[in-house]
């Protein structure tokens, strides 16, 4: 049990984070008290009364760092390494535009402690951003494929700003230690008294308390988000939008918010949607005097859209299909490009495979030509599923105008070949 | 609950040669960034970091590693630590973290023990690939030197929890210093010397005590 616990531990090195998975849930208690993992049987009430003002104190001041010799000495040591790590990690995004363009945000919601952050772009397709105790920032790029403008992405970094400016991982680590310290002497006293489940009992009161401070962090992040991008100069209330969309893609997909009241780390998106809310209304009408500032979209769409074939690809491989499917519709009512989304819902029935999806896929590859300049591989994919049907004659269009509009592709050589008809 | 409580210092080497190559010239050898971590067991089993303890064990090792390098026919020459740190040397970082994990998988897999691997047959054979030249280039040398060392040491609380354990019969770990020290070939990527250290005993904590555990970690170093 107790490696259970260390490995807990260095999960919650990696404190703050705006997952909506519930990635810390607990399987003995799902058994326990049914499939929802509700042990109580009754849901936390949700919690919207909050004031904008309790987040406006920061605990530790600009270019601070931990008093030698202290835990969080420790804790900060080994954050560094994992950052020199995390530096040179393969799924690193390098692309320059994006890096600047974020760090730019960061630095704008941050202020005077701008320099004390550092912030990472990691190719994964999951909504996710990390804050490490030492102001190491991770940015998943699937989360960039799910926010709509610059200030619903400011409302996440703010959010992970606001981790950072509250030491929630140092506090998080030292609130485990001292739980499982205190919990070792209870299972010693229980198991020498001949009732080893008792012991068991209190871990899992330990680990329910543990989540529940998780969940105050993350609350307490989320009203300093509102915060920073209020005083950033940008409209609060992308905040709330930023939940609405997850719960929308997580509805449509069909899966229950699975809310665990013990081993949730995060509280239900519902919750942070309807407080952020409150928050966005408050903060205009107290810190801007009722002018609600920018939305950043044109900003965010000019870095954004020339890496987001990338990023759906990797979307497309997590093989979660259901899901990926409503985020591209999601995406096509939010209307850019969308040849490129309509070619993507053919590579999703082309790779998804079920009975009709082969018609399905042509139809959505025709459409992303009809939306004129569709992505080349739309012409590449239509020519192969018309060669696979023996329409040899329209496959031979396809794949030609393939070639001419992607001379430098890969494969040419090989479509070259189809083309003559030396590879049946 | 069994566990067996380690107690002294066992350290166990594989080489692929008895000697340096190139006889009696001297060798050339880059010692890379030590990595080295102290932390304390909390009560509950819970291990923390300790950056200070750390930072003066790091150069404890280094010292002890310098002054007893004296006595190997070998010059011993310091990696560009920087260069580690802000990765501004990419693919020096990559051989570094290529050998952190070649590194762990010998001091893992090499050995008797439950995970040993039934297939290697007990031949040491583990490369870093031709790649590592670009050390030999780099600092002009002819191997390389990675040292890995872990030191854990129980708290009050973690004492008080052992010797409850121990009164019903239950053994506990108490601290242990695991590591090992590696020697790559920079012309093949072979490492040509391995030595895994496993101690109840050790100390990084003062000099005297990181001179022994460096000597334990040197021993059977090829001459």
């Amino acid at each position: 049990m107790i490696g259970k616990f260390l490995s807990l531990l260095a999960a919650f090195l990696v404190a703050g984070c705006v997952t909506n998975q519930q990635a810390y849930e607990n399987p003995l208690l799902r058994a326990l008290s049914g499939k929802d993992g509700n042990a109580g049987g009754e849901k936390e009430e949700i919690t919207t009364e909050v004031d904008v003002a309790d987040f406006m104190v920061a605990s530790l001041a600009p270019g601070a760092s931990p008093d030698r010799g202290t835990l969080e000495d420790g804790i900060w040591l080994q954050s560094d390494e994992a950052e020199q790590k995390l530096r040179t990690t393969g799924n690193r995004v390098h692309d320059e535009k994006l890096n600047e363009y974020i760090s730019a945000i960061v630095c704008k919601l941050a202020g005077e402690y701008c320099s004390d952050m550092r912030t990472y772009v990691i190719r994964t397709p999951y909504f996710n951003a990390t804050m490490s105790p030492n102001g190491m920032m991770q940015v998943w790029t699937g989360l960039l494929l799910r926010v709509r403008n610059e200030a619903q992405l400011a409302a996440i970094l703010g959010h992970e700003v606001g981790h950072y400016l509250r030491r929630h991982g140092m506090q998080r680590i030292k609130d485990v230690t001292e739980k499982l310290n205190a919990l070792i002497f209870v299972q010693l006293a229980t198991a020498a008294a001949g009732i080893p489940a008792a012991g068991d009992i209190a871990s899992l009161v330990a680990q329910g308390s543990i989540s529940a401070f998780g969940r105050d962090h993350e609350r307490e992040a989320d009203g300093y988000g509102v915060v920073l991008l209020t005083q950033a100069g940008y409209d609060p209330r992308e905040a709330s939008a930023v939940w609405s969309n997850i719960i929308k893609e997580r509805e449509a997909a069909g899966e229950s918010s699975n809310y665990s009241l013990f081993a949730a780390t995060h509280p239900p998106s519902e919750e942070r949607r309807d407080a952020l809310k409150v928050l966005g209304a408050q903060a205009i009408e107290k810190l801007v005097h009722g002018v609600a500032g920018d939305l950043g979209r044109d900003r965010f769409l000019e870095i954004i859209l020339p890496l987001r074939a990338g990023f759906l690809r990797d979307e497309l491989r997590v093989g979660d299909f259901k899901r990926t499917k409503v985020l591209l519709e999601a995406l096509l009512e939010d209307g850019e490009n969308p040849a490129e989304i309509h070619y993507f819902k053919g590579e999703l029935y082309r790779l998804r495979q079920e009975k009709g999806d082969r018609e399905k896929a042509v139809e959505a590859y025709e459409k992303a030509l009809d939306e004129g300049n569709p992505p080349p591989d739309a012409y590449r994919a239509l020519g192969l599923i018309h060669k696979k049907l023996g329409n040899m004659n329209r496959s031979a269009t396809y794949l030609s105008r393939y070639v001419q509009l992607a001379p430098n592709a890969k494969d040419r050589l090989m479509i070259e070949h189809i083309l003559k008809g030396e590879v049946k | 609950m069994s566990v067996t409580v380690l107690s002294g210092c066992v350290t166990t080497s594989f080489q692929t040669t008895p000697e340096l190559k190139g006889g009696d010239k001297t060798h050339r050898v880059v010692l890379m960034p030590v990595d080295v971590r102290l932390s304390e067991i909390e009560a509950s089993g819970v291990e923390v970091p300790k950056a200070e303890w750390t930072r003066q064990a790091k150069d404890y090792v280094f010292r002890s590693l310098k002054e007893q390098f004296k006595e190997v026919n070998a010059e011993m020459i310091l990696a560009d630590e920087a260069a580690a740190i802000s990765a501004a040397d990419w693919r020096e970082i990559q051989l570094v973290k290529l050998h952190g994990e070649v590194g762990k998988a010998i001091a893992l897999f090499q050995y008797e023990g439950p995970v040993k691997l039934p297939t290697k047959n007990g031949t040491f054979d583990w490369t870093l690939g031709p790649d590592s030249r670009y050390l030999q280039e780099k600092y002009d040398a002819d191997y390389a030197l990675f040292v890995y060392l872990r030191d854990s040491y129980v708290s009050g609380g973690r004492v008080g929890v052992i010797v409850v354990a121990a009164m019903f019969g239950v053994g506990l770990q108490g601290g242990v210093q695991i590591g090992f020290a590696s020697l790559v070939d920079l012309e093949t990527g072979e490492v040509v010397w391995f030595n895994r250290l496993i101690s109840g005993t050790g100390d990084l904590r003062t000099a005297d005590a990181a001179d022994k555990s460096v000597a334990s970690l040197l021993e059977n170093f090829p001459k």
